[in-house]
């Protein structure tokens, strides 16, 4: 009887997740460096003013306040894509094992 | 055998795709695309005023109609989000957040931006276009998944 090569398929999915979250971490990558990076120099920006007297403590908390939210904001859609990559990377490994078992069984999966 | 038993119960039991996010829709996308090209056309106009002569040609009167229209689609996208399905917490989170800088920034004005060659305000535009880019750009990812809106 046909068996199913276990380490065949580990090594199948294994280098799937690899290129599906290489892929997603070249995306990724530039756009977090970008925004975190952008922060970083509003919060200067933020500080300077305060040291210079252009703006006040009360001012200067609120505009912070705009920045954490807009840093909220970058870290939903790091935490959406991480999501959209791990979802994408078990799809291909259920994928991977319904073609093998149909290989080895002749059973079609409903996937 | 007993491996293989095992792998199709477990196949069996997942029976579709698996989804652990959702949120894509073209309406939303759309309307917070156009919503940021309105923001830096308003903050072209206002910085404008904040780097003249005039200290009072910066006061939110005369931006009257800007903070209306965002207003409305403010709640056109909020309400766009309800018909969102059960995972997109994320994209739900985002639109809200966004109300809040962006109602955050026409409260700032409403308590006066005065004119100052140092301060142009960039930290603010900047933050609120990261806003507006993080939810476009996990639009934009949710929607090349393709199939992730799809109900399962």
């Amino acid at each position: 009887m046909a068996s199913i090569n276990i380490q065949e398929i580990v090594v199948e999915i294994t280098g799937s997740a690899q290129g599906i979250l290489e892929s997603k971490w070249h995306s990724f990558k530039p756009y977090a460096e970008h925004e975190f990076r952008q922060f970083t120099e509003n919060a200067e920006f933020l500080a300077n003013l305060r040291i210079n007297n252009e703006i006040n403590d009360a001012e200067l908390k609120a505009r912070l306040e705009l920045q954490k939210l807009a840093l909220k904001n970058v870290l939903l859609a790091i935490e959406g894509i991480g999501l959209i990559a791990a979802q994408e990377v078990i799809n291909a490994a259920i994928n991977i094992l319904a073609k093998a078992i149909k290989t080895v069984l002749n059973i079609s999966l409903p996937i | 055998m007993k491996k293989i038993c095992l792998l199709i119960i477990i196949l069996f039991s997942f029976s579709c795709k698996v989804v652990l996010i959702t949120g894509y829709d073209e309406v939303l996308d759309n309307s917070v695309t156009k919503m940021k090209r309105d923001f830096n056309l308003h903050f072209i106009k206002l910085v404008r005023t904040l780097q003249d002569d005039d200290p009072n040609n910066q006061h939110i009167n005369n931006f009257e109609e800007y903070y209306d229209n965002l207003q409305a689609d403010l709640i056109c996208v909020n309400d766009r989000t309800k018909f969102l399905e059960g995972k997109s917490a994320q994209v739900k989170k985002q639109i809200q957040n966004l109300d809040s800088i962006m109602i955050g920034f026409m409260l700032l004005h409403k308590q006066g931006f005065k004119d100052s060659r140092m301060d142009d305000h960039r930290s603010e535009r900047n933050a609120i276009n990261s806003s507006f880019d993080a939810v476009i750009k996990l639009q934009e990812e949710l929607k090349s998944t393709g199939k992730t809106t799809e109900k399962q």
